[in-house]
C-alpha cells in the first residue's frame, strides 16, 4: 500500500467530524417525549415520568380531569373571568369587554406555565392555530367560550365534535362572515376556509362549485346572543333548495341538517384524515414529517374515526418520533413559556408582559388571517426574532438593579433555582437541569462553562463574587443559545 | 386612522416605555464613509420597495372604472365609488376613464407629476381564490409550483449575489420576512431599527456577545440559525452607526404613527443612510372586505387613506432619492365584480398594481382593458386578467434593477415588455 493510499484510509478510520449546531439530538426518550408533550421539561415532571414510565405518563396527560392542579387553580382564581359563565361574562363585562382578549392571553399563558395538564394545553394550542380566530372580534365573550367550551373541551375528543362546535361558535360565525350568509346573498368565506383550512386542505378534492354549494348549505347559521351558546339557525335565511356537495346529493327541504351533514361528511373524509394527520405530525414530530409516519397516522385516524387520543398515542410512540429530537424550533410563545417554567420568573406589570409577547411576535389569537400561526422553523427564524429572544432571555434573568431596563416589574426567583454550586461546571449543570430536566454534555456545555468562568474552565471554583456576577448572565446566555431554541 | 388597535397601541407605548428616548448626541446619523469601507456594494440599480396588500385589495374601488357606467354601478349597489364630480366621496378623475378612490387624493399630484403609474386588470393567472395559495404563488413568482421554496426577489438577489454583501441588502419590515424574499441571501426581518440593540448586564455585555457569537458559529452546513445570528451581529454593528432615533423626515413629510407608515419611514431612513439596501418589503393587511366594505366610511376607506397618505409621505420624504427608488404595490387578487349580500365583495381575479418612482413612466393607467360588460369578464364573471403580474415585475427588474436572469426569477414564463419604466 503506498503512502498516499495509507493516508487516505487512515483518514477514513478517524471518526467523522459531525457537523454540529449545538442542538440536543441524543437525549433520553422520556426527556424527548416531555419536550414535545409539555411546555418545558421541569426536573420534577421528568422524575415523575421516569418513575411511572412513558406509557403511564402519557395516559395521565390524556386524561387530564384526573390530574390535580393546585398551583394553577390558585393562579387562575386571580383571573375571575376564567371561571365565569357566558351569562356572567356578558353581565359583568358589558362595559369593559375590551379587557377580555388580554385576559384570555394571560389565562392561556398561566395555564401553559403552571398547569399539570401540559399536553391538554399543547393540544388546545394546536387547535387554536388550526381553527384560528383573531382576537380583534366584536364578541370577546364568545372567544372566551371558544377557548373553554370548544377548543379545550374537545381537544382530546372526536374531531367531528370539535368541528361542529367550531361551526356554531359566534366568534367563528362572525370572523368568517357566515352570520350574514343568506339564501338571497350567500357569503362563501366560511365555506371556503372550512374546506381549505379546517378539513380537506387546499389540495383536497373539491371545486369552486363545491364551495358555493357548501355556502348554500350553511345559510341561516347565524348569531343570536339570547340562545344558550349564541348560535341560532334562522330558517328565514336558509336556502332549502337541493344541493350537490362533493358528489353527494342533498335533498331539498332540509334545514340545519344540511350544515350538519356537510360537517360529518368532511370530518370523516379521507382527505381530512390525511390533512390533519400531516399537521399533527408537523406540530409534534418534525417540520417535514416522514411520509411513512403521515401514512400510518392517517390510517390510525381513519380507523379510529378521528379520535385524537388514539392518534396522539400513535404519533408519540412511533419510531419516527423517537428519532426527531432537536428538530423542532421553538415558536416565540412556547419560548417565553419555557423561560417562565425554567426560571420561575413572574410579572407584576401586565403591560410589560404583553409588550414582551408582542415583541417576540406571537400571542394567542394574535394572528389575523384564518390559517393560524405558521408551524415550521423557516417561518420563525429571522434576525429580528433572534435578537428579540436573546433580549428576552437577558431581561427575564436579571434583577431590577442589574437589568438594562431596570426590571420593569419582572420578579426574578433565580436564587431559588441555584443551590450553592462549587464550580463553573456545576453552575452550568444546575441551570441545564432547570432548562432541560437534566445536565447536558458536549461543546455547548464547555462554552457555557467557559463563559461562567471567564475562560478559566469548568473546574474553576465558583466564588461568591463570581457567582453574583455570572449567575443571571449564564442563565440568560444558556436560554439565548441555539441549544435552547430547539426541542 | 381613527383607532389604534391593541397591537399598535402597545407597540408605540412599549417603544417609548422600554427603550426610553435614548436619542443620540450626534447631529448626523449618516455613516456613509464608515459603511462603504465595511461592505462591498456595487451595481447601477434602484432600491426596490415592494408593498403587499394582504387580503385581496378591491382594485375596482381603488382605481374606479367609472366610465363603465351600469356595468360597474349596477353590480355594486353599496360599494361602488361615485362618478367624479358627483359630490362628497366621488372618485377623482385621472384620465377620463378611471378615477382614484377619494382617499387616494394624495396620489393625484404624484400621478400628474409622472412618477406614478397604474396597471389595471392585472394579476396572477392561475385562477385560485385562496388567499394563501394566491399569495404563495405570487410571492414565489410561479403560478403552479409550490415546491419551489424560494421567492422571486430571493432569486433575483441570488442571481446578483456578487454585487452586495451588506446585511441591509434585503429587508422585510415586520415580524417575518415575506415569502418573496426567501432564498439563499438571508433577508433581515426588522420591526424597528431603533430597537435593534443587544441588551444585558453592562459589565458582562461584551463577554456575553462573544459567547453567543461562538455558540452560533457552527460548521453545520444546513444550520439555519448560524447565518441569521451572523446577520444579527453584523446588523448590530451597522445600527450603532445609524443613530436611528434622531431621524427627521425631510420636506415636512407627514407619517402616521401606525406600523405601515413607520415601516415606510424606516425604509426612507435606510435608503438615505446608503447602507446597501436593494430591496425592502412591507405589508399592509386587512383588505378581505367580505362584509360592510363601504365607500366613504368603513374599513376599506380607512385602509385606502393609510395607503395613499403613506405613499405620499414616503414620496415627499424621499424627494432627493426618488430618482433611484421604485415602489411596487400589489395584492394577491382583486374582488368579485358583483357585491355580496353582506355589503362586501368576495375573492375575485383582476386587480390593480401601482408603480411609483422617478424611473416610472407615470401619469398613465396602463391596461389592456377588457371592460366590465359581460363579454369582457372572465369565465367566473370577474374582471379578467389581461396582463400577467410577472410582466409588470419583469419591467421593473430589467429596467430598474439591472437583472439579467428573468428565466430563473420567473421560471417557465416568457416576459412581455410593457414599457412601464425608463431604463436606468
Amino acid at each position: 500500500m503506498n503512502s498516499n493510499r495509507r493516508a487516505f484510509f487512515q483518514q477514513l478510520a478517524r471518526p467523522l467530524q459531525q457537523p454540529q449546531d449545538n442542538r440536543l439530538t441524543d437525549v433520553d426518550p422520556i426527556q424527548h417525549l416531555l419536550k414535545r408533550a409539555t411546555w418545558g421539561v421541569t426536573p420534577e415532571m421528568l422524575a415523575h415520568a421516569q418513575a411511572i414510565g412513558p406509557e403511564a405518563w402519557l395516559e395521565e396527560q390524556l386524561n387530564p380531569s384526573e390530574l390535580t392542579d393546585t398551583v394553577f387553580d390558585s393562579k387562575i382564581k386571580l383571573m375571575p373571568m376564567w371561571s365565569m359563565t357566558r351569562r356572567e361574562l356578558y353581565d359583568g363585562y358589558y362595559d369593559r369587554e375590551y379587557e377580555i382578549p388580554f385576559g384570555i392571553t394571560k389565562g392561556i399563558f398561566t395555564k401553559a406555565v403552571y398547569s399539570q395538564k401540559q399536553l391538554l394545553g399543547r393540544m388546545t394550542d394546536f387547535w387554536r392555530d388550526h381553527f384560528n380566530i383573531s382576537d380583534e372580534t366584536d364578541y370577546p365573550v364568545e372567544l372566551m367560550m371558544f377557548e373553554q367550551n370548544v377548543l379545550e373541551k374537545h381537544a382530546f375528543g372526536k374531531f367531528r365534535d370539535l368541528l361542529i362546535a367550531t361551526a356554531r361558535n359566534p366568534s367563528m360565525l362572525m370572523y368568517l362572515d357566515n352570520f350574514a350568509s343568506s339564501k338571497e346573498a350567500p357569503n362563501e368565506n366560511y365555506a371556503r376556509e372550512l374546506l381549505e383550512l379546517h378539513t380537506l386542505g387546499v389540495d383536497g378534492p373539491y371545486s369552486e362549485e363545491d364551495i358555493r354549494e357548501v355556502a348554500r348549505a350553511f345559510t341561516g347559521w347565524t348569531i343570536h346572543l339570547g340562545t344558550k351558546d349564541g348560535f341560532f339557525f334562522d330558517e328565514e335565511m336558509h336556502d332549502f333548495g337541493r344541493k350537490s356537495i362533493l358528489g353527494k346529493s342533498f335533498p331539498a327541504d332540509r334545514g340545519i341538517e344540511d350544515g350538519l351533514h356537510v360537517l360529518s361528511l368532511l370530518a370523516r373524509h379521507p382527505a381530512t384524515a390525511r390533512f390533519l394527520s400531516t399537521k399533527l405530525c408537523r406540530r409534534f414530530v418534525a417540520d417535514q414529517p416522514a411520509q411513512s409516519l403521515i401514512e400510518s397516522t392517517t390510517q390510525v385516524w381513519i380507523n379510529s374515526d378521528g379520535d385524537i387520543k388514539t392518534v396522539l398515542r400513535h404519533i408519540f410512540f412511533s419510531a419516527e418520533f423517537q428519532q426527531s429530537a432537536g428538530r423542532k424550533y421553538m415558536r416565540p410563545f412556547e419560548y417565553l413559556v419555557a423561560i417562565f417554567r425554567a426560571t420561575e420568573v413572574d410579572y407584576s406589570e401586565p403591560w410589560a408582559f404583553e409588550d414582551l409577547l408582542l415583541r417576540l411576535g406571537q400571542y394567542p389569537h394574535g394572528w389575523h388571517p384564518p390559517n393560524g400561526y405558521p408551524d415550521v422553523a423557516g417561518a420563525w427564524i429571522n434576525t429580528g426574532g433572534l435578537l428579540n429572544r436573546w433580549n428576552a432571555a437577558m431581561l427575564l434573568t436579571h434583577t431590577v438593579h442589574e437589568s438594562p431596563d431596570e426590571g420593569w416589574g419582572w420578579v426574578s426567583r433565580l436564587d431559588e433555582q441555584i443551590n450553592d454550586p462549587q464550580t463553573a461546571g456545576e453552575l452550568v449543570d444546575q441551570i441545564a437541569t432547570r432548562l432541560w430536566g437534566a445536565p447536558i454534555s458536549g461543546p455547548a456545555r464547555d462554552r457555557f462553562a467557559a463563559y461562567a468562568s471567564d475562560d478559566l474552565g469548568a473546574d474553576t471554583p465558583m466564588t461568591k463574587h463570581l457567582l453574583s456576577r455570572k449567575m443571571a448572565s449564564t442563565f440568560g446566555l444558556m436560554m439565548a443559545s441555539p441549544t435552547f431554541q430547539w426541542r | 386612522m381613527t383607532t389604534l388597535n391593541r397591537r399598535e397601541f402597545l407597540q408605540s407605548a412599549g417603544a417609548t416605555g422600554v427603550l426610553g428616548a435614548s436619542s443620540s448626541l450626534l447631529p448626523s446619523w449618516m455613516p456613509r464613509m464608515a459603511f462603504r469601507d465595511q461592505y462591498q456594494v456595487s451595481g447601477n440599480h434602484d432600491t426596490l420597495v415592494c408593498i403587499f396588500l394582504r387580503g385581496g385589495m378591491d382594485g375596482l374601488s381603488a382605481v374606479v372604472p367609472y366610465s363603465e357606467g351600469k356595468y360597474y354601478y349596477d353590480n355594486r349597489p353599496t360599494t361602488a365609488v361615485a362618478e367624479p364630480g358627483s359630490g362628497v366621496g366621488s372618485a377623482i378623475d385621472i384620465d377620463g376613464q378611471f378615477g382614484f378612490h377619494p382617499e387616494l387624493a394624495a396620489l393625484k399630484d404624484i400621478y400628474d407629476e409622472g412618477d406614478l403609474a397604474v396597471v389595471h386588470a392585472t394579476g396572477l393567472t392561475n385562477g385560485t381564490r385562496s388567499h394563501f395559495d394566491a399569495m404563495q404563488f405570487m410571492e414565489y413568482g410561479s403560478p403552479t409550483d409550490k415546491t419551489i421554496g424560494t421567492g422571486w426577489i430571493g432569486r433575483h438577489l441570488q442571481s446578483t449575489a456578487d454585487r452586495n454583501d451588506s446585511p441591509f441588502r434585503a429587508i422585510g419590515l415586520g415580524l417575518m420576512a415575506p415569502a418573496s424574499l426567501r432564498g439563499p441571501v438571508s433577508p433581515l426581518a426588522i420591526r424597528s431599527i431603533a430597537d435593534f440593540h443587544f441588551k444585558g448586564r453592562q459589565d458582562e455585555l461584551r463577554r456575553l456577545q462573544r459567547s453567543l457569537q461562538m455558540l452560533y458559529t457552527t460548521d453545520a452546513p444546513t444550520d439555519p440559525l448560524g447565518s441569521q445570528a451572523k446577520l444579527v451581529f453584523d446588523t448590530l454593528e451597522t445600527v450603532k452607526q445609524l443613530h436611528p432615533d434622531s431621524y427627521d423626515a425631510a420636506n415636512g413629510a407627514d407619517y402616521y404613527e401606525d406600523e405601515f407608515h413607520m415601516g415606510l419611514k424606516q425604509i426612507a431612513q435606510i435608503v438615505k443612510a446608503d447602507v446597501g439596501l436593494e430591496v425592502a418589503c412591507l405589508d399592509l393587511g386587512g383588505w378581505d372586505t367580505h362584509e360592510a366594505q363601504g365607500t366613504t366610511d368603513g374599513e376599506f376607506n380607512t385602509l385606502m387613506g393609510i395607503l395613499g397618505r403613506g405613499l405620499q409621505a414616503f414620496y415627499t420624504d424621499m424627494q432627493d432619492q426618488m430618482g433611484n427608488v421604485t415602489v411596487v404595490v400589489m395584492s394577491e387578487f382583486g374582488r368579485t365584480l358583483v357585491e355580496n349580500g353582506s355589503g362586501g365583495t368576495d375573492h375575485g381575479h383582476g386587480n390593480v398594481m401601482f408603480l411609483m418612482g422617478g424611473g416610472v413612466r407615470g401619469g398613465q393607467v396602463f391596461a389592456k382593458w377588457p371592460g366590465l360588460a359581460p363579454a369582457g369578464l372572465d369565465a367566473e364573471g370577474d374582471l379578467a386578467i389581461t396582463i400577467d403580474y410577472r410582466d409588470v415585475l419583469a419591467d421593473v427588474l430589467t429596467g430598474r434593477m439591472d437583472s439579467h436572469s428573468l428565466d430563473t426569477i420567473f421560471p417557465g414564463h416568457v416576459a412581455t415588455e410593457l414599457g412601464l419604466v425608463n431604463k436606468i
